[in-house]
């Protein structure tokens, strides 16, 4: 019984803990949002946030692992989201046709603002962790596991006879995912009246390996 | 007249001199960008090994952002221009819908898996560093723009010879081209090699409904 405050003090430190890590994550995004991980000033972080650099210190080791803590959390941010939505989706569909339709959606949305902004960030935690082995493992982990993820979830359109036999589900993951990120190409160049004729040559791959 | 005859030779002889230090720092630059990349730079280490001052650098490039811009500047450039004209001539040279198929093929087969990653990081890193760098993105946006406009004018070719569908925006599948060999950026940082032949395939495949057999 007497333990017990003591019990209490220490996950009552861990909570706090948790949050102040949580602080400086919030913090540094914003600030990486700003000024871009060349510009990123730490200083400018532990003045907003009211947080101190010991306490950074103690939960980063540096100003390096803040960097990529927020990374990780930024690149691994909807990829679990958007796989069990797809997944769920594919799992109600009734035809091939139907499944087609989902993907010809999944194909139109990547160009919205929002997907933009996640491929912007996605692009810049590869960047970063060209140079930072921790950073290219996590990313690496996440991004194998996710493809399997949405492999799986494409098999299962395969089993139903939506998906041509002879293509490979994990290969057709990667490459969906690619086209994704390959967006990126028409993102910098800030044209944005040809989204419409992206999505239709889209439409028309995805068609190529779906039997409707 | 006389004057300036003499003052000449010495001018250009600076701005040689000028053009021989930027050059220097930038290749310096480049070297410790791949090795550190742009968040850990080290400004003192590129002058130490290129044996050039600080006001040299100021001098020329204004900062050490300055200098990161004008290597990325210099990579941008210096980008896809050749691949894009070597695939014009590949394409001038095809006699039937089949031939630019194979055209496409060798290009995308050659844009496959780890040969062309380092061209892909590397963009990747212009791109990023682009994000907070107005100057840089413009060039981005720019030099991109007119690759892939000439890319558009190569497939326009394919097109007026009734080899590519009618309906295509050709600009959009220039995007969608250069799209699919960044997004193997994917396969890359899983390093998981087995899947450039199915990658391949996929978009063979996927290219095949746009072209009129």
């Amino acid at each position: 019984m007497r333990k017990m405050p003591k019990k209490v003090v220490e996950r009552e430190t861990s909570r706090r803990g948790r949050a102040t890590a949580a602080k400086l994550i919030e913090f540094a995004a914003k600030e990486l949002d700003r000024v871009g991980p060349v510009k990123f000033d730490i200083d400018s972080v532990l003045r907003k946030s009211k947080i101190s650099k010991g306490s950074l210190y103690h939960h980063f080791g540096s100003k390096n692992g803040l960097l990529v803590a927020v990374e990780t959390q930024q690149f691994i941010k909807y990829l679990d989201e958007q796989n069990t939505l797809l997944r769920n989706l594919v799992e109600t569909r009734n035809s091939a046709s139907d499944f087609l339709t989902l993907m010809t959606r999944v194909m139109e949305i990547s160009g919205l603002p929002e997907n933009r902004d996640l491929r912007k960030k996605r692009i810049r935690a590869i960047a970063v962790a060209a140079h930072d082995r921790d950073l290219s493992e996590f990313i690496k982990t996440e991004q194998i596991k996710g493809s399997l993820y949405l492999a799986q979830t494409l098999q299962i359109a395969k089993d139903r006879g939506w998906i041509k036999p002879d293509v490979d589900v994990l290969a057709a993951s990667y490459w969906i995912q690619g086209l994704f990120m390959g967006h990126i190409m028409l993102d910098i160049t800030e044209i944005k009246d040809l989204d419409k004729a992206w999505n239709s040559i889209a439409v028309d791959a995805i068609r190529s390996f779906i039997n409707a | 007249m006389a004057k300036s005859t003499k003052a000449q030779p010495k001018k250009a002889e600076t701005r040689q001199q000028g053009r021989k230090t930027m050059k220097l720092l930038i290749d310096h630059a480049l070297i410790e960008l791949n090795k550190n990349g742009a968040a850990n730079f080290d400004l003192d280490a590129v002058l130490r090994r290129s044996k050039t001052s600080k006001g040299s650098l100021y001098h020329h490039f204004g900062s050490k952002n300055g200098l990161i811009v004008a290597v990325e500047t210099e990579i941008i450039k210096s980008g896809l221009t050749s691949d894009n004209q070597v695939l014009r001539q590949m394409i001038e040279a095809c006699k039937s819908p089949q031939e630019f198929f194979n055209a496409i093929e060798l290009v995308i087969r050659a844009g496959a898996g780890a040969p062309t990653r380092e061209v892909r990081r590397q963009l990747i890193r212009s791109i990023t560093f682009a994000q907070h760098d107005k100057n840089l993105a413009e060039t981005l946006r720019e030099t991109s723009q007119r690759g892939t406009q000439y890319f558009a004018e190569t497939l326009a070719i394919a097109q007026q010879k009734g080899w590519l569908k009618n309906n295509i925006e050709l600009t959009a599948l220039s995007f969608w081209l250069q799209g699919i060999f960044i997004g193997q950026i994917m396969t890359d940082i899983t390093g998981i090699e087995t899947s450039d032949e199915d990658w391949v395939n996929i978009s063979l495949n996927s290219l095949k409904s746009l072209i009129n057999f």
